[in-house]
């Protein structure tokens, strides 16, 4: 009876040392983890939605009141019916900036990116190393050169400034092309070439399709940076009917006050096109992510 | 500095607070030979934009050669007005705030207006007997002058008279002493059976929740006939740590200390959220007239308004100020006085009073605020405004008022001697301003 009850037990573990407990043990930490970063994440879009339906007063009430009551839609009127608010002109302007920078950015970068990755030239890593530096430059130092020099070229209180430099090339997407240039296997090209392809069909037939990823996060990232963008808009833009989305957003905060519940509200509705174009693009996006190196895998 | 419970319409009328003047139409003679584009520069947004566009439609009417064109920056207007001076393109009349005119002077961006004002330059001269001297005088630097008031609060002493009927205490008058103030605050104090205070004699200088804010301490240095910088800007020794401005410095921190009459920070944290004052959980407010608007607004709200409590050297009070200067490199200068002139003294002006305290006696007149209410005792104390300590040097910020800050609120925390404690920020603002 002794021997049957202790062989028993050989054959048959405790149930903590099941697999089977232990994947499911697994599992329940994983899904804490992710229950508890996905609230880190989302409390902030809970918080702004629900303050947008809230009066002032309430917003900072403590302890806080989750649920809106009543609920307050006029702050979404008092956002978009204000005649210093035109946000159809904010957002047709943040527009217009998208087009012109996201085109000229996944333009020129391709181009110069695939002469970093492919094409040959005295002192190449030189330049690269050049171009990568110009990435570790704090924005802050180069805001007043650029102002004056582009003051100089008449620019100010138009879009030139911000979208011109764009289509010069920029060293973060330069960096993120190349590297994804250079997993393509070279046989591609060297087929094209066979074939009678030129360096610019090459890139037109087979890079810039091989490469959709990497440009997906290029663009979205773009514009997600360009929508907003506060300062440099404010900078160069003198105009109100200039302006764009994010400094719209900033009339609803005064030197002295906050009007919080209107911001809210305006905050809520011009947060949807990065919404709309992140879940457009996510598949692309999610997949250019981890080719590109952008997260540990 | 920015508090959430403010609503769009207190932030109208908080960030406006007002411009100046004048009642008369400039000089003919000058309305043809004026043309161009002037540029004016703003940090108001969104309603607070009204007066202006008010102004500049009149204006534009009355010179049709010259051309308005208002650049609002909602945010960041200081870090835009710093890149526009970096490449001279900076608009030609700019709104500045008052903690900013001792820096501005000193890189030479404003244009001296006296000139303009006694009409040698531009031939369109402005009589300035119109202003409330006390507050057109802000606008001096050094006897210069630089800026037109747009706007400005004096401090204000709120009182809610249900709960001085209720504790059977008389209404502040503006003949009330530091005596009178202090006897009406400990009556007004209750604590509660568990021992916590339930109500509070009074709120203090208080800027969004900071009992320690400089500007609203300085009438009761200023009542006791201290100071806590030498008029030249040169030094603080004799001044932050003189008699009498220790003395007021001892009585007003007593009202937390020993007296218990007023909310200290951390009640005042622990209350956030909500208006202490128009909750009733204090009987007396001592702050700009930025509240003011609202207050009114609410009819079910008993309360009246009186000049600050005098001290041993009378009747004193400090101000927010905001004011308009002209750019020294501005291309279209001419135009560009009509213009402050027009919103400083003129017509302009009258839009601007609509939001805000003006500084022109018959726009004020004519408005009813000398007579009003609730605006008679504030208008009044205008009067008695000393000139502000941040436009001395602009090392004023760093070198004495964030150590002194930061001095009293130890103090308030840990005790001490206030004179050594003074004498040491004192030194030490000596030192950083001779550097």
């Amino acid at each position: 009876m002794s021997i049957t009850t202790s062989s028993m037990k050989t054959v048959r573990p405790r149930f903590y040392k099941t697999t089977r407990f232990q994947a499911l043990i697994k599992d329940i930490v994983v899904y804490i983890l992710l229950i508890f970063l996905s609230f880190v994440f989302i409390f902030p879009f809970f918080w702004m939605i629900d303050a947008s339906l809230k009066i002032d007063k309430q917003i900072f009430l403590w302890p806080p009141q989750w649920i809106p009551n009543p609920i307050y839609w006029q702050n979404y009127v008092i956002a978009f019916t204000n005649q210093y608010l035109p946000f159809a002109t904010f957002f047709k302007n943040s527009m217009i900036l998208e087009v012109g920078i996201i085109s000229g950015r996944l333009l020129s970068c391709t181009l110069v990116a695939y002469g970093f990755a492919r094409l040959e030239a005295p002192g190449k890593n030189f330049w690269f190393g050049v171009l990568l530096a110009t990435f570790m430059l704090p924005g802050a130092v180069l805001l007043i050169p650029k102002y004056i020099l582009f003051n100089k070229l008449g620019w100010v209180n138009t879009y030139l400034p911000l979208i011109v430099p764009a289509w010069f090339g920029e060293s973060y997407a330069i960096f993120l092309m190349r590297q994804f240039f250079m997993t393509i296997p070279r046989e591609l090209e060297e087929a094209a070439v066979m074939d009678g392809a030129n360096t610019f069909k090459i890139l037109r037939y087979i890079i810039v399709p091989l490469s959709t990823p990497v440009l997906a996060v290029i663009a979205v990232l773009s514009f997600k940076d360009i929508w907003n963008d506060f300062m440099t808009p404010l900078l160069y833009l003198n105009s109100a009917s200039k302006y764009t989305v994010s400094i719209g957003l900033a009339y609803f905060s005064g030197q002295f006050t906050v009007a919080m519940g209107p911001l809210m509200a305006a905050s809520v509705v011009m947060l949807l096109p990065l919404v709309i174009v992140f879940f457009i693009a996510q598949k692309a996006f999610v997949e250019g992510i981890s080719l590109t190196g952008l997260t540990g895998r | 500095m920015k508090k959430p419970f403010f609503v769009l319409s207190l932030l109208v009328i908080a960030s406006m607070i007002l411009a100046a003047c004048g009642t008369t139409t400039p000089a003919t003679p000058t309305v043809a030979a004026l043309s161009g584009v002037v540029r004016v520069g703003s940090w108001d947004s969104a309603d607070a934009l009204t007066p202006f566009n008010n102004a500049i439609t009149s204006f534009e009417a009355a010179y049709p050669g010259v051309t308005v064109q208002l650049e609002d920056v909602p945010s960041g207007y200081g870090d835009k007005l710093l890149a526009e001076f970096a490449s001279g393109t900076a608009p030609d009349i700019f709104q500045v705030g008052d903690g900013d005119v001792a820096k501005f002077a000193a890189q030479g961006v404003f244009e001296p207006l006296d000139p303009y004002i006694a009409g040698t330059i531009g031939n369109n001269p402005l009589d300035t007997s119109v202003f409330i001297k006390a507050v057109a005088d802000i606008g001096k630097v050094a006897g210069t002058t630089y800026l037109l008031t747009k706007d400005s609060s004096p401090l204000v002493l709120y009182y809610n008279k249900t709960l001085f009927d209720v504790a059977g205490v008389a209404y502040p008058t503006n003949s009330w002493t530091w005596a009178d103030f202090l006897s009406a605050a400990q009556k007004l104090t209750i604590t509660g059976a568990d021992g916590n205070i339930i109500q509070w004699g009074v709120q203090l200088p208080d800027s969004w929740g900071d009992p320690l804010w400089t500007r609203g301490i300085l009438p009761i240095i200023y009542q006791n006939g201290g100071d806590i910088i030498s008029p030249d800007g040169k030094t603080a020794s004799g001044y932050l740590n003189s008699d009498a401005t220790v003395a007021a410095l001892k009585w007003y921190t007593d009202l937390f200390l020993t007296e218990k009459v007023a909310p200290t920070k951390a009640d005042v944290a622990a209350l956030s959220g909500q208006d202490l004052f128009q909750t009733g959980k204090v009987a007396m407010l001592w702050t700009g007239v930025w509240p003011l608007g609202s207050y009114i607004k609410d009819t079910t709200f008993v309360f009246g308004t009186a000049q600050l409590p005098a001290g041993s050297a009378g009747r004193a009070n400090s101000i927010c100020w905001a004011g308009f200067g002209m750019y020294s490199k501005s291309t279209n200068k001419t135009a560009a006085w009509a213009f402050l002139r027009w919103i400083g003294a003129g017509d302009g002006a009258k839009a601007f009073a609509d939001y805000a305290l003006t500084d022109v006696k018959a726009i004020a007149d004519a408005q009813g605020k000398t007579t009003d209410p609730y605006y008679a005792s504030v208008m009044s104390d205008l009067g008695v405004v000393h000139p502000l300590p941040d436009f001395t040097t602009m090392k004023f910020g760093d070198c004495v008022n964030t150590p002194f800050n930061a001095a009293l609120d130890q103090y308030i925390s840990n005790g001490g001697d206030l004179k050594t404690i003074m004498t040491g920020v004192a030194t030490a603002a000596d030192t950083c301003l001779g550097q």
